[in-house]
């Protein structure tokens, strides 16, 4: 490795030091805690919000889908 | 001679849907015209993969495609799908004007026919892998893979609905070597504040 090379990348790892420690790859989902609990609790919301107004429950698995109005 | 109105409403069916923001209502609707379609000879279509997460999650995950096993022939499919308004691309249907991927992995459907979901559009109905079913698989991705997103959505999802059946739950996981998994993730998913009701 070329020392120019080492040096930006001691560089990026000294500006970037939490993304630098994260473990690569498409699957992995690598966060602290707090920003895990925070993105769970984000999706539990949407969830919730879902089945409360669009996919209405009618049955033992069975929904309705309700339609939004066009809006792009 | 003039074309099957069948095939006309579904085209008109599916660009209508251009319009619209919510990528899951989207997907759905979608997989409801072509299930209006391909199983208009008896037989099923059924969603799975992450467009299924994407249903138990109510959007909350986002799935790059829609996963549709059926029992149509590739053929037919091929026969079909152009006539919707899809084009070929590395393997996958686009749709030319909503731009939803769909994708038709083989079948057979991993999981019990009779624990699908019905989900009633304006399209039509379109049937959705059963919930359990659907645990197992992502808890596989979980075990075999280390797919630690995955994980997060079995948690999500068990956090989300009650109305499970666990007990078969429980033995499908047994016999696919997932069965600890499935207690460590329902042991997160219950400290997460109250299910959906039936």
């Amino acid at each position: 490795m070329s020392e120019l090379r080492r040096l930006i990348r001691s560089l990026w790892r000294e500006a970037m030091p939490a993304r630098a420690l994260r473990p690569r790859g498409i699957r992995r989902r690598p966060r602290d805690p707090g920003e895990a609990a925070a993105l769970r609790a984000l999706s539990l919301r949407i969830g919730r919000r879902a089945f409360a107004t669009r996919l209405v429950k009618q049955g033992p698995r069975a929904y309705r889908l309700v339609s939004s109005p066009r809006t792009l | 001679m003039s074309e099957d109105p069948l095939l006309v409403r579904a085209r008109a069916d599916l660009a209508a849907l251009k319009d619209l923001a919510s990528p899951l209502e989207v997907q759905l609707r979608t997989a409801a015209v072509i299930a209006r379609v391909l199983g208009k000879t008896g037989d099923s279509v059924v969603v799975v993969g992450g467009s299924a997460v994407s249903f138990y999650t109510g959007g909350a995950y986002l799935s790059r495609d829609v996963d549709l096993v059926t029992s149509v022939s590739a053929r037919r499919i091929a026969e079909v799908l152009p006539l919707l308004g899809f084009e070929r691309h590395d393997g996958a249907w686009v749709h030319v004007e909503t731009d939803v991927v769909v994708d038709f992995p083989a079948p057979p459907l991993a999981g019990d026919p009779a624990r699908l979901t019905r989900v009633d559009t304006d399209e039509g109905p379109i049937q959705i892998i059963g919930i359990e079913d659907l645990l197992v698989d992502r808890l596989n991705a979980v075990v075999h893979w280390n797919d630690t997103e995955a994980r997060e959505w079995c948690i999500a999802i068990l956090a989300l609905h009650r109305d499970l059946d666990s007990a078969y739950l429980q033995a499908r996981a047994g016999t696919e070597g997932v069965a600890e998994e499935l207690q460590r993730v329902t042991a997160e998913a219950s400290t997460l504040g109250p299910r959906l009701g039936r």
